[in-house]
């Protein structure tokens, strides 16, 4: 089988900072990689790669082929426009060799059968989305009823003097017209001399654009978040706008009330890659909210599979000294088998409770504003040793009490190195790490929740399921009803019952 | 092991079709409702997360010169972007991107080239090949 690129050349020079390669000959055998040879997908594979293939097709019948495996295949040439049936060449700088292509005629039949060669220039301004220009007729072939081309024969075409070694951007138009019958052309090998400039990535594979690039990253300024900053490239923000929430009980592992309000948290997160999609750092934008307990609860996260050497600082945590917290000089904590972060070590220093019993949760209760805290955790940008955004997953969970050991996460997220396995099975938690059982209870219910949307939470004793009315659907239909339960659509929320800030 | 976000993502699928809202009023007529988290019956194997980890997969497509663009997976309606990065085209990629159950499709955008894409058994596919085709 005939394949691959007859024409890579490689040059020296280059465009709008991209290196460039000489046209390849259209030979209808090519495929993209991981898929396999078809004749739909060689034609795509050839679209991809911005030929224009207009009322064209590939074909594998045997009797009709001409070289290798695939033939390209017209219309019916029965219309004497040039738009009836054609191959239009991506944007090319044309060279000065002749153009060349191999055909025949399907069946003895028809009045007439010629091949056009046309250019077409580039017009920025043209009103068409792929921005063609003047259309100029150079060359033709043409056969009568009696002479048709039944087996393979050559035709050549040399490039209008005009647009030799232009360096513009041209399209090569090569039409298949006729009139009478029904007979098709079949088409292979076709080579237009040129350097290739279209760009695959445009959605009308329009020349490739001199891009503007302040910081020279090689990510243009108009997709840079950091144009001036050739160290960062992307923020990768979640949720795009507004906060999630994060829901803790604090009895673990025994069960609580199910208000979901001991420890509550909004937050957003930022993962800032560089050019090379390599994690430059994670900036945490969050506040605590409510705090409907008596312990002094903690919070941190791990971040799951992260050696802590991969971290060169942490800054924006609030802890106030106590013995349980050690960190370590990046700022993560000490003696842990992956990163973790330990954000603050007593809510209650960080929301400070204005009078009554917790904080935010009994509206007879003065209100505090909810404490907002900044973490940003640096990671290490060195060859060999920057981390990818694929490595990045954060386990938060509630450390109960000032208890280091006692650690409350979401439902199926593992424990810390520091976590006090002892507790594991006792009272009503069933995690059981030998089956990958995690912070779950014996009736296979969480201490914490995670929503992807900041909402509000239930006020002191009040049961989670008398707040969010489709909930209990939601979970018990083993999530196939009701998956935006959390959303404030008609009847989904009970907001007598929800905690509103004054 | 399971693997979340801190931080997760906001849902924007606001609307539902018709036949969502009977099925769910069908649900809430025919079952009785749990009213007590404590007595919530649920699967063993019930995923708490309101969100999910979707595996991400492009497909590269060789190409004649070197082309690095901005990859974008966004909302349908792109007002809310789930993952950037930057991506060689003629690259595979796998990667995971948190996103809410309640998203059932997104748009991936590569320089110009845009295409929605429907979440097939937890994944996005995406390739190269045209959406615009001249005829």
């Amino acid at each position: 089988m005939k394949k691959l690129i007859l024409s890579v050349a490689l040059l020296a020079s280059s465009i709008a900072g991209f290196s460039q390669t000489a046209l390849y000959t259209l030979d209808c055998e090519k495929f993209a990689n991981g898929s396999s040879a078809s004749a739909s997908n060689n034609i795509g594979y050839d679209r991809a790669q911005c030929w224009g293939l207009g009322s064209f097709s590939y074909i594998t019948t045997p009797a009709l082929l001409l070289n290798g495996s695939y033939s390209g295949q017209s219309n019916q040439a029965t219309n004497l426009s040039i738009n009836s049936s054609w191959i239009k060449t991506p944007w090319i700088k044309p060279g000065s060799a002749n153009i060349t292509l191999k055909h025949k005629i399907s069946a003895n039949n028809g009045t007439i059968r010629r091949i056009v060669a046309s250019y077409i220039s580039y017009d920025a301004n043209a009103a068409s989305a792929w921005k063609e220009g003047t259309l100029v007729r150079f060359d033709s072939v043409s056969y009568a009823a009696g002479s048709l081309p039944l087996n393979l024969t050559n035709v050549s075409f040399a490039l209008p003097a005009a647009i030799q070694n232009s360096a513009n951007p041209y399209k090569i138009l090569i039409s298949f017209v006729g009139s009478g019958g029904n007979s098709r052309f079949i088409v292979d090998d076709v080579f237009v001399d040129g350097i290739y400039v279209s760009d695959p990535s445009s959605a009308y594979c329009l020349p490739v654009p001199t891009i503007q690039d302040a910081d020279s990253d090689g990510v243009a300024d108009a997709d840079d978040a950091y144009p001036n900053d050739a160290t960062r490239a992307y923020n990768n923000y979640s949720p795009s706008s507004g906060f999630s929430t994060l829901m803790f009980e604090d009895l673990w592992p025994t069960i609580g009330d199910y208000d979901f309000n001991d420890l509550v948290i909004v937050g957003r997160q930022n993962v800032v890659l560089n050019a090379a999609n390599k994690v430059v750092e994670i900036k945490i934008n969050m506040k605590v909210k409510a705090i409907g307990a008596s312990f002094h609860n903690g919070f941190g996260f791990q971040l799951d599979g992260l050696n802590p050497s991969k971290i060169t600082s942490v800054t924006g945590t609030n802890t106030h000294n106590a013995a349980w917290v050690t960190t370590s000089a990046n700022g993560t904590e000490s003696g842990q088998t992956f990163a973790n972060i330990i954000v603050f070590d007593d809510a209650f220093k960080i929301l400070p409770s204005p009078g009554g019993s917790g904080v935010n949760v009994d509206p007879a209760n003065p209100y505090a504003t909810p404490a907002e805290m900044n973490i940003t955790i640096s990671f290490t940008t060195a060859v060999g040793e920057a981390i990818a955004l694929n490595n990045i997953s954060i386990n938060p969970y509630l450390i109960v009490n000032e208890e280091r050991g006692k650690e409350v996460h979401l439902a199926g997220f593992v424990p810390t190195s520091k976590a006090n396995t002892a507790l594991f099975g006792t009272g009503q938690d069933a995690t059981n790490p030998t089956n990958g059982k995690y912070y779950k209870s014996k009736n296979n219910l969480p201490w914490a929740l995670s929503v992807p949307a900041e909402i509000p939470y239930p006020k002191t004793k009040i049961d989670f399921l008398q707040a969010y009315k489709k909930f209990a659907t939601w979970a018990e239909s083993n999530g196939s009803s009701f998956s935006d339960w959390y959303l404030d659509l008609s009847d989904y929320r009970d907001n007598t019952k929800l905690y509103t800030a004054p | 092991m399971k693997k979340l976000f801190l931080i997760a993502l906001v849902p924007v699928l606001l609307s539902s079709c018709k036949k969502d809202l009977i099925e769910k009023a069908n649900l809430d007529t025919t079952q009785k409702v749990t009213t007590q988290f404590k007595k919530l019956k649920v699967n063993e194997n019930f995923d708490w997360n309101s969100s999910s980890m979707v595996d991400f997969k492009v497909q590269g497509l060789q190409t004649l010169t070197t082309i690095n663009r901005t990859l974008k997976v966004s909302s349908v309606t792109g007002d809310v972007t789930y993952f950037v990065s930057t991506h060689q085209m003629d690259q595979n990629l796998e990667t995971k991107i948190s996103l809410p159950k309640t998203v059932k499709s997104v748009k991936v955008i590569y320089g110009t080239l845009e295409k929605e894409v429907t979440l097939s058994s937890n994944q996005i596919n995406f390739n190269f090949l045209p959406v615009s085709i001249e005829e």
